[in-house]
């Protein structure tokens, strides 16, 4: 055998595949011949170094990446009447919101609508007083989009019978906004948009007192609510300190999320596969302790 | 003799078939691994391969209905992985890469562009030693075909019978492309050693 032939089933030979006969014709070629005696060793070595190769890690996600865009897919397929009938739906409500914008600049409310009862899960938007068994500390969002420099305006109202402080710690802000605060008096402070554009969703960190009792409150709001986003959603967050996770929830569904006095050591994993924000929290929370309430304003999760 | 996949897999193709995207969650994940790894060592970076990755996937649930159920899942899946993958490539090779950021003074005789190499080093693919980057640049050397073949064979352990499943082509073929691309590696491999 020469060195062209046994070039031309040095792989069969090396497998071990080789007929009877040719095999001890190509023993014999490399113990004679160097050159496709080193060749042999070297991909001997060459397969058993490609073997040995490290596996590299699974992006983060990719699973949940690859079920979001199977459910992006089915949602594109679907009907036309109901796209027809969601852009109808979607116009509508930016109509209304739009309206509804126009009108509150108009007629500043005094008595805030918003409304979140410590400790336990209310829904923020009460028509009129209830008893107040604990601490209440109303919150508003205003969105000034139009103005020369547009700012979510936030207003802080306490209703209990007594006085507080509030601490406001914007994400993305170095600055914290303090307050004393005094029953049914509002406060405000101002939310450059320049702050969280980038990231689309704006986090306030509000730690506020009423008599004897501390309470902490994180809120998550999309800078723009009324935008269309896919009702049911597949994705993956795992393991995520509850605020981040809510916050990622917040920003994927485009609903705002507060949490009210939740454990820091809280972690959940939200993993909702064609679920809705409320499906995929509801999921994510149980176990935790933690409610969730549904209002016409977002999400609410409170603490035990 | 093949027998198709086992019965929890069969099952959950068979969801998969009426519509059961939770079944095929339960498949992705499954091989997800297996077909990152691979189209990793075909694109030589892991972007591109997520990507291919991610698109093999979502054409297989697209094209479910068209597996056969004597075939095992992860060869189909291997066989999806490798198409995107070509395809792309010739898809690819149609394309000029021209970032429109960069401006081209059309007046100028003579116009030279870097173009940067955007694919993530070896340093991102986990490779430990020089020899792994040497051995990594001489697989992503050869031609695809054959490298191809080469990871199908050595990192993903498939058979020879696999092989012909995965890419289509006859036996004999597979296995003077594979002889041809193990000579070629061992080659330039052999060189850059005597280089150095």
């Amino acid at each position: 055998m020469d060195c062209t032939t046994w070039r031309e089933c040095a792989s069969d030979h090396i497998d071990g595949t080789l007929p009877t006969k040719l095999a001890r014709e190509a023993d014999a070629h490399v113990l004679i011949c160097a050159d496709c005696a080193a060749d042999m060793a070297g991909i001997q070595t060459l397969c058993a170094d490609l073997t040995a190769l490290p596996t590299p890690e699974v992006p983060l996600y990719f699973s949940d990446n690859i079920l979001s865009k199977i459910e992006a897919q089915r949602e594109s397929a679907k009907e036309p009447w109901w796209r027809a009938a969601r852009l109808g739906i979607t116009t509508t409500l930016a109509g209304a919101t739009v309206a509804s914008f126009v009108w509150m600049q108009a007629h500043p409310v005094v008595d805030a609508p918003n409304r979140i009862r410590a400790g336990a899960g209310a829904s923020r938007r009460i028509a009129a007083p209830a008893p107040v068994a604990a601490p209440e500390l109303n919150t508003r969002w205003m969105l000034h989009a139009d103005a020369a420099t547009p700012t979510f305006d936030v207003e802080l109202t306490l209703l209990s019978k007594s006085a507080g402080t509030a601490k406001c710690t914007i994400t993305g802000d170095p600055h914290a906004y303090r307050f004393t605060l005094a029953p049914g008096v509002a406060n405000h402070f101002r939310i450059p948009m320049s702050l969280v554009q980038n990231e689309n969703i704006a986090t306030v960190d509000i730690q506020w007192t009423s008599g004897d009792t501390t309470h902490k409150r994180i809120e998550h709001h999309p800078l723009s609510p009324e935008s269309p986003t896919p009702r049911r959603q597949s994705f993956g967050i795992r393991d995520l300190p509850i605020s981040d996770a809510a916050r990622e929830v917040a920003r994927r569904y485009n609903i705002p999320i507060t949490l009210q006095d939740i454990p820091e050591t809280t972690r959940i994993r939200v993993s909702p596969i064609h679920a809705t924000a409320e499906e995929a929290l509801t999921s994510a929370l149980s176990g935790s302790g933690c409610t969730l309430v549904t209002t016409p304003d977002g999400l609410y999760i409170s603490g035990k | 003799m093949r027998s198709g996949p086992p019965p929890d897999e069969r099952s959950l193709i068979e969801r998969s078939c009426k519509g059961d995207v939770h079944a095929y969650d339960v498949l992705v994940r499954r091989y997800e691994r297996v077909m990152f790894q691979l189209a990793v060592r075909l694109t030589g970076n892991s972007d591109d391969a997520a990507d291919i990755a991610q698109e093999a996937f979502i054409r297989g649930w697209n094209h479910i209905k068209a597996f056969r159920r004597e075939a095992m899942f992860s060869t189909w899946m291997h066989r999806i992985v490798v198409n995107v993958f070509l395809d792309n490539r010739k898809k690819n090779r149609n394309k000029k890469h021209i970032s429109l950021e960069q401006s081209i003074d059309a007046s100028q005789e003579a116009t030279t562009m870097d173009i940067p190499d955007t694919a993530a080093g070896p340093e991102a693919l986990a490779l430990e030693s020089e020899q792994q980057v040497q051995l990594h640049n001489a697989l992503m050397d050869l031609p695809e075909a054959q490298r191809t073949l080469m990871v199908l064979f050595h990192i993903q352990e498939k058979t020879y019978e696999e092989l012909v499943e995965i890419t289509g082509l006859p036996l004999g073929t597979v296995k003077s492309r594979l002889n041809r691309a193990r000579l070629a590696m061992r080659d330039r491999l052999g060189k850059r050693n005597a280089e150095s």
